[in-house]
């Protein structure tokens, strides 16, 4: 087990390191000075700016130093946002992100793992076929849409939520209901195949010849062998929140890390979008491999054959 | 036990003389034998809810291919003259909660019907296209009375001819611009499968067959690649180059494919060892052999199955970044640029989100049960 | 082995319903189990013989399997009309059960002292630490080494061998009356299945357990079995005593299945194998079931099914060779050989 996370480490450190020199090369490839408003500053001044960017050196010593910044977590400064680190906007914005990604996270996997068992139990019945339905909407419409509708109906035409913007809980009802929809879905359908397939084993055949009732059955043997594989989606689809912020977060004007980065894109904010991009980088390889140890750690198989 | 019961039921001798054995007709099969694709073509055509998906996207494929071309607008054709009208239909406008008789109700309220009425009349005047009438006369409380204008808005820009879908701010032809947009989204999907099958199954398949130090070299190469974000590609692509379509294709090119290459590797690679193939090799059958005879056959269900899974995905990416506006760029027009186009007005010209936003959906969820239907009919696992 | 029935199973029908129809996997058998008896019952697949063993304990894949007909009496109970929620008092009591295949009929993700802990809990009322005591016991007997320790371990832990022996241990806990085993060995290999039989030999004896034992191999049979059941195609062919069934069998099928079992001492002469495949039991033919693959098949046998015809007191036979109007018919020479060779053996071992 510690020589597969260490392994795994290394892999992560590598593919960091080779999205920081893609983008970094990629940035310098881009035509013209990124200053587009020093564009139109005097020669001087503009020398003063590149200077203060360290844009003046040559760009082998930019790339060392942008290196060297980031093993100490400097991401650079942003152009935009009156010559504030990058790191530290990201730190301010954080938390409605998390806070959503969270929410989403727990709440959608968790009624999803309980959907995807009520269909399995009541295979081919009318919960089954309502609720297999229901992942098959939730997995096929796109968020926008669905956090859209939530905002015509709960926030302007009823009146119950509050439209937009970020403050108190009710605010990160609506965003939170948008986003989770896809986990549960997800989870849900997962979770039906994976329980049917459990079901379907010589050991809960073992098990109902015990004299285990059905319902202790589902629960004591079914779930645990079932919710075990759960965990590998969670990685995906916590990776798949990350992208899912960006259009929620627009949507509904959350100042969060996704928001902050549409903007960064659209104004070519690029040290803002170089961090950002690292970032999202550094957390979809993180996530990834914490779930994989997780799985490790909650698998008997796995936990104790010392790693696959 | 039944015992010998009917010992004194009178059988005829005759019948118990040796019949004649045919040593043909005992090794005969007694069920007529399909092949696997016969079964699995016949439990598609048996899932309903599959054979609608699959009708409605052959519709919407005709709609993308001629809906365009079935009038005289062009895409981005504006003309402020006709902003905004609702969507109008021969035929459809007869039906009244389709809403698609190019008829607007507005109501006013004041503190008497007749400055209610003067407050509408204000703003749409006299003429042949409104209607007023009176729905509560007011008790001289605040907003007590109630006058309803109904407006023909075609009536009203003094637009002769009709917009299906109706017609966005700019005046532009929404029928146009749906089917238009739905082009990109299946534009998408066709790069997205032909990269799936071509790189993606190449890939997993070399990787799979080779083993050794092939399969591991291609692995970790995988494993940096898979490493990094698609939207962090894309990011990467549109700084280069600009969002657009081309800047998409691109994204979905380098990333797009892992997943398939991962499954086509671990099926080549349990293949490589099941019983079957090891004893054509044995017998020395050559690799293309191999390939064509026995690792395509077993393969192509999962090959299917995972495309019908990778093609919703890849017009949600394009219909996603569109409408955070890092996909395709106005004045072009794909699904997720209408959509977020509708959002700007969703309260006013509901019209222009509904459209896209259900053709979108109708698309997803289409590809999402067919790609169900074919899991369950392709994958013998899944067979009850 | 005493003359008290303790189970009776009496013109018991089990379908299928697929998609293409109704399967009749099993049709119209009858049979009875005495105390601390060992009965067999042999086939090849898809005779039923499983699908029969499910039934018993209540664990037909509803609801898709049902019983359709029949009853299977045991005390004053028909489990044939018990719903699911009724059996679960009787199974895993009463009535316990041993599978096929050891490497995936316990629960991967539970420790082994509980998923054994589990029915002594449940059925025997004992605390957590009463049922400990008794699962460790229960392990020693069915000679696990180290059994305490090995109670905080998981299945895959453990060798195949020592898994069914853990699943028997499992069966065991409540001194079931009766013990259905469903193959139990054919997925262990050879030395390890001896030791699995001693195992459940002892197990009889000692508690007077009667045993229902599923099995294609006549080797085994001839080692554990006090009767014989041959099924095919859904129904039993031939019942009777162990020796009985093995020195004057009736049947042609079991004459094939006779001269289709490998010995030790196999001659240059060539094995006896059965032509043909069982018939589809969506659509059972006409007559007898067996006539296409039965070279001693007479006319009638496409006619009509054959009854039971009594051999002995305890053998019976449903072929219609036995009626008083057909030929005299002889089982091939090489059964009769077969047949010869093993009573030698089987003298030379008594």
């Amino acid at each position: 087990m510690a020589r597969y996370i260490v392994t795994r480490i290394v892999y992560m450190v590598i593919t960091l390191f080779i999205i920081a020199s893609i983008t970094f090369f990629l940035m310098k490839l881009m035509p013209g000075t990124p200053l587009s408003a020093a564009d139109r500053l005097p020669e001087a001044q503009q020398q003063i700016v590149l200077e203060q960017y360290g844009l003046d050196k040559p760009v082998p010593l930019q790339y060392v130093d942008y290196m060297l910044g980031l093993v100490q977590g400097d991401l650079g400064v942003s152009f935009q946002f009156d010559n504030r680190d990058v790191s530290s906007i990201l730190e301010n914005r954080i938390g409605p992100s998390l806070q959503l990604g969270i929410q989403s996270l727990i709440i959608g996997s968790f009624l999803g793992a309980i959907l995807g068992l009520i269909a399995a139990i009541f295979h081919n019945g009318i919960l089954d076929f309502s609720s297999t339905l229901l992942a098959v909407i939730g997995t096929s419409i796109p968020s926008f849409i669905f956090a859209g509708l939530l905002q015509y109906y709960l926030g302007v035409q009823w009146q119950v939520l509050p439209v937009a913007t970020w403050g108190t809980f009710a605010h990160t009802i609506m965003p939170t209901i948008a986003l989770l929809i896809f986990p549960m879905a997800i989870c849900a359908r997962f979770m039906r195949t994976e329980m049917l397939e459990v079901l379907n084993k010589d050991y809960i055949m073992t098990a109902r010849a015990k004299g285990v009732k059905w319902s202790s059955v589902i629960l004591k043997h079914g779930l645990r062998n079932a919710l075990i594989p759960l965990i590998t989606v969670l990685g995906p689809l916590a990776v798949s929140l990350l992208t899912g912020t960006l259009v929620i977060e627009q949507i509904f004007a959350v100042p969060g890390i996704g928001e902050q980065f549409v903007t960064a894109v659209t104004t070519n904010d690029y040290p803002m979008i170089m961090g950002t991009t690292l970032f999202f980088s550094f957390l979809f390889v993180l996530i990834i491999l914490i779930i994989d140890i997780l799985y490790g750690i909650i698998d008997p198989r796995i936990r104790l054959d010392g790693g696959k | 036990m039944q015992h010998e019961n009917d010992k004194e039921k009178k059988y005829n001798k005759e019948l118990f003389s040796p019949a004649d054995v045919n040593e043909e007709e005992t090794e005969k099969i007694n069920r007529q034998s399909r092949t696997f694709w016969q079964d699995a073509f016949r439990a598609l055509r048996k899932n309903v809810a599959a054979m609608i998906s699959l009708a409605a996207l052959v519709l919407i494929t005709l709609l993308a291919i001629f809906g365009p071309m079935m009038n005289e607008y062009t895409p981005r054709e504006q003309d402020l003259s006709r902003s905004n009208l609702p969507p109008k239909a021969p035929v459809l406008e007869n039906i009244g909660f389709l809403n698609m008789d190019g008829q607007e109700t507005y109501v006013f309220e004041h503190i008497s019907a007749e400055q209610a009425q003067m407050n509408a009349e204000s703003r749409f005047g006299e003429g042949d296209y409104v209607e007023y009438e009176t729905l509560s006369e007011g008790d001289g409380s605040v907003g007590s009375a109630q006058v309803q204008a109904s407006v023909d808005t075609y009536a009203e820009a003094g637009v002769e001819e009709n917009f299906w879908f109706g017609t966005d701010r700019l005046g532009r032809d929404q029928w146009t611009r749906t089917w238009d947009g739905t082009r990109v989204s299946l534009y998408i999907a066709l790069i997205a499968t032909l990269l799936d099958l071509f790189i993606g199954v190449a890939y997993g398949g070399i990787s799979g067959f080779f083993g050794g130090r092939t399969d591991n070299i291609l692995q970790r190469i995988l494993e940096i690649l898979s490493g990094i974000p698609n939207l962090v590609i894309l990011i990467l692509m549109i700084v280069v180059l600009d969002p657009g379509i081309l800047s998409i294709s691109l994204a979905i090119a380098i990333t797009g494919w892992i997943g398939m290459s991962r499954i086509v590797r671990g099926e080549i690679l349990k293949l490589k060892n099941e019983e079957f193939v090891l004893a054509s090799q044995t017998l020395g059958l050559s690799n293309s052999k191999v390939i064509t005879r026995h690792l395509v056959p077993n393969t192509l269900g999962l090959i299917i199955i995972n495309t019908m899974f990778t093609i919703p995905n890849a017009i949600f990416f394009e219909a996603f970044l569109s409408f955070i506006g890092l996909g395709l760029q106005a004045p072009n027009a794909s699904l997720g640029v209408l959509i977020d186009n509708g959002f700007d007005a969703l309260q006013t010209t509901p019209h222009v989100l509904i459209f896209p936003a259900v053709v979108l959906s109708v698309l997803m969820i289409a590809f999402n049960i067919l790609a169900d239907g074919m899991r369950d009919a392709f994958d013998p696992k899944m067979r009850d | 082995m005493s003359n008290e029935t303790i189970l009776e199973v009496k013109n018991l029908s089990v379908s299928f319903k697929t998609a293409n129809g109704e399967v009749q996997a099993v049709r119209d058998i009858s049979f009875s189990v005495g105390k601390g008896e060992t009965l067999a019952i042999v086939g090849e697949s898809g005779s039923g013989k499983s699908v029969t063993t499910k039934a018993l304990m209540g664990l037909l894949p509803a609801p898709k399997g049902y019983i359709k007909n029949g009853n299977i009496l045991y005390g004053d109970e028909d489990f044939a009309k018990l719903s699911d929620k009724q059996m679960t008092k009787y199974r895993g009591k009463d009535f316990a059960m041993i599978f096929q295949d050891p490497m995936t009929s316990l629960n991967p993700t539970m420790k082994v002292g509980t998923q054994v802990m589990e029915g002594l809990r449940m059925h025997r009322g004992m605390n957590k630490e009463e049922a400990k005591t008794e699962a460790v016991r229960l392990l020693e007997l069915v000679r696990i080494p180290d059994a305490k320790a090995r109670m905080d371990q998981y299945p895959h832990q453990f060798s195949g061998g020592m898994r069914q022996r853990v699943v028997i241990a499992i069966a065991l806990a409540c001194d079931p009356k009766v013990l259905i085993a469903d193959e139990p060995t054919t997925a262990l290999d050879v030395t390890i299945q001896a030791q699995i039989l001693d195992i459940m030999k002892d197990i009889q004896e000692e508690f007077e357990t009667s045993i229902i034992f599923i099995t294609h191999d006549l080797g085994v049979v001839a080692n554990v079995a006090d009767r014989v059941a041959v099924m095919y195609a859904g129904k039993i062919v031939e019942i009777g005593a162990v020796d009985e069934l093995f020195y004057n069998p009736k049947h042609p099928y079991t004459w094939g299945l006779l001269g289709s079992m490998p010995t030790v001492d196999q001659r240059e002469e060539e094995l006896f194998a059965i032509p043909g495949t069982p018939p589809d039991l969506l659509h059972p033919p006409k007559g007898d079931a067996f006539a296409p693959r039965n070279r001693y098949a007479l006319k009638i046998d496409y006619e009509e099914q054959p009854p039971m015809f009594q051999v002995s007191e305890t053998h019976y036979a449903a072929t219609w060779l036995l009626h008083e109007n057909s030929p005299d018919v002889q089982p091939p020479a090489s059964v009769q050989q077969r047949i010869e060779e093993m009573d030698g053996k089987w003298e030379a071992g008594q």
